[in-house]
């Protein structure tokens, strides 16, 4: 499988644009801006854009029950490295408080906060290690 | 020499008309059957896969690729690991049970409640968002208690069901029925069908736990009976909640109505939260959600150009499915009678996606676990160029079974069908991405005579 149909199929596993081929738009978005914009993206994923190139990419439910795929500039996902206070990366409860969600284990997006926090890949094939991604 | 010539040739001649119509013999047996000898024990139809004799299979969870039942190879598909189940799937499993295959290693198993013969595990690609599943003593699971206490964990207690010493020990207090005493892990993803389960056995003896999705607001939860002789897997299934969803294991009184709970001592490994209307076999993750990637199945047909015969009143396939769900026995039919009803009906309800070109081009046969057998709704393939016969079967909601022929189906009127060259038969998803199969396939037969099929 290539990285394009991986991605396609995990996001299909993941409940989203099931049997929806992935076309990966040309234009970047900034992630900052959509979590600017309170925009929740679930389960982005590394996919190769047109040119061949490693991205990230990530639907987004819409209002009016469709999706738009994103392309972003890096992934809404984090985790705390080991040795990283705990304070400084925190997972976010649903009441709005905070704990510990241990070192290494991602955290969604929007699920997370603390300077201490690193980008990571929000989702990896069974069996692969978290690092490599797809 | 002429006279041997002649009979010679009338020989090759009934040899292969008979590999047509008469296959019900291996190859040695079925010349001896020419002479008068009866054929030997063993007999298949045209084709066979997974027949109840097991021929082909080889041994349970061995993770090596098997062949149809007189040999046929078969290539097979998938870019992960996954977990291969070697008696039931949710009850009395054994220490050892499990076996992880290595990526692009088929699945042989017995399914559902692991009676019957073995079959090949096909199934979509399922992502489990519960993170570090057989570590439930890692941080990321967390100890909870409501007006009680938190329950007691102790890391890496037992042997786990894969035969590794990765099973924790959780002890859960009593509680009342405002009460609880959990572990939990908020996983996510809320919004869409979700199934969670859990591997559990008592650490000395029988109980009853709680295994729950909740957001806060809404809880579903399931009392799981647990012994201490073996492992149970306790599912929840086809759960509808908000995002955040927390998957809840242990006394969890006052999420689940009130329910009281006597204490607990478990052991517990294997934690799931898969989108989906039913759990799929478990997958593993550590420090990040995981995606067990979908399988495809293909088996080389031997018969093929000019092979006659088959009718749609003959054609007769036997795939059987068995899932969590469905458990064994399933037997459907495609076979038949040119149909009537409304093809399409139910794919249309598939995951919201239809992988035919054409919603009005079914080759299948209502299959309703319910109502096994039954041939009504048949449909036949269209005539032509085949090299693809293409069924698979959908365990969500309307529970049908779908076939295709080189991609495209029919329910046309007429009442003969002659199979041109058939070089392939696909088991299960039509594609990686696409038709849900989620089962074990088993007794898939194809012959003239459904009377061969059995």
């Amino acid at each position: 499988m290539t990285a394009k149909e991986t991605a396609a199929a995990i996001l299909a596993a993941s409940g989203l644009a099931l049997g929806i081929a992935l076309v990966i738009p040309d234009t970047e978005t900034n992630e900052a801006d959509l979590r600017a914009a309170g925009v929740k993206l679930d389960y982005a994923v590394y996919a190769e854009d047109n040119e061949g190139v490693k991205v990230y990419v990530a639907y987004v439910a819409e209002s009016d029950g469709g999706t738009t795929l994103y392309k972003l500039d890096r992934s809404p996902c984090a985790r705390r490295p080991a040795g990283v206070d705990s304070r400084d990366c925190l997972a976010l409860e649903s009441d709005g408080g905070t704990r510990d969600q241990g070192d290494e284990n991602t955290m969604q997006d929007g699920d997370w906060i603390g300077v201490g926090c690193v980008r990571t890949a929000c989702v990896v094939v069974a069996g692969r290690e978290p690092e490599t991604g797809l | 020499m002429r006279l041997a010539l002649v009979l010679a040739l009338i020989s090759g001649t009934a040899l292969a008309q008979g590999r047509v119509y008469d296959r019900t013999c291996d190859v040695t047996s079925r010349r001896s059957s020419r002479g008068g000898v009866a054929c030997g024990s063993v007999s298949y139809a045209q084709f066979e896969f997974a027949p109840a004799s097991g021929a082909g299979m080889g041994a349970a969870c061995a993770c090596t690729t098997p062949t149809a039942a007189t040999g046929e190879a078969m290539t097979f598909s998938r870019a992960s690991v996954a977990w291969c189940t070697k008696g039931n799937e949710t009850s009395g499993i054994a220490n050892g049970d499990l076996v992880e295959c290595a990526s692009g290693q088929p699945r042989v198993m017995p399914g559902g409640d692991g009676t019957g013969g073995l079959g090949l595990s096909v199934w979509e690609a399922r992502t489990n968002s519960a993170l570090r599943s057989q570590e439930l003593e890692n941080a990321a699971w967390v100890l909870l208690g409501v007006t009680a206490a938190a329950p007691t964990r102790t890391a890496n207690y037992a042997t786990a069901p894969d035969g590794t010493a990765t099973a924790e020990r959780l002890q859960f207090v009593a509680t009342g029925a405002a009460e609880g005493s959990v572990v939990y892990q908020t996983v996510g993803g809320g919004g869409v069908a979700n199934s969670i389960g859990v591997y559990l056995k008592g650490a000395s003896s029988a109980g009853t736990v709680d295994v729950c999705s909740s957001n806060g607001a809404s809880y579903s939860c399931t009392a799981c009976t647990f012994v201490a002789a073996t492992w149970t897997r306790c599912l929840r299934e086809n759960t509808v909640v908000a995002a955040g969803v927390d998957l809840v294991i242990g006394n969890a009184s006052w999420r689940n109505g009130g329910t009281t709970r006597v204490a607990n001592d478990v052991l517990v490994w294997q934690a799931d939260q898969q989108v989906g209307a039913t759990m799929g076999p478990p997958i593993t993750t550590t420090s990040a959600a995981a995606t067990r990637l979908g399988e495809l199945a293909d088996v080389a047909l031997t018969f093929g150009a000019g092979t006659t015969g088959f009718s749609t009143a003959q054609t007769t396939v036997y795939p059987e499915g068995a899932s969590p769900n469905y458990g064994d026995g399933l037997s459907r039919v495609l076979n038949g009678v040119p149909g009537t009803g409304v093809p399409g009906g139910a794919a249309a309800s598939v995951n919201g996606s239809y992988p035919f070109p054409s919603a009005a081009s079914l080759f299948t046969q209502d299959c309703n676990p319910s109502a096994p057998n039954t041939h009504t709704n048949a449909r036949r393939s269209i005539s032509g160029p085949l090299n693809r016969f293409v069924t698979y079967f959908n365990p969500v909601g309307a529970a049908n079974l779908f076939g295709c022929v080189n991609d495209i189906c029919d329910d046309g009127v007429a009442a003969t069908w002659t199979a041109p060259t058939w070089t392939r038969y696909r088991l299960g998803n039509y594609t990686v991405s696409s038709g849900s199969t989620n089962a074990v396939i088993k007794k898939v037969c194809l012959d003239p005579s459904p009377l061969r099929c059995r």
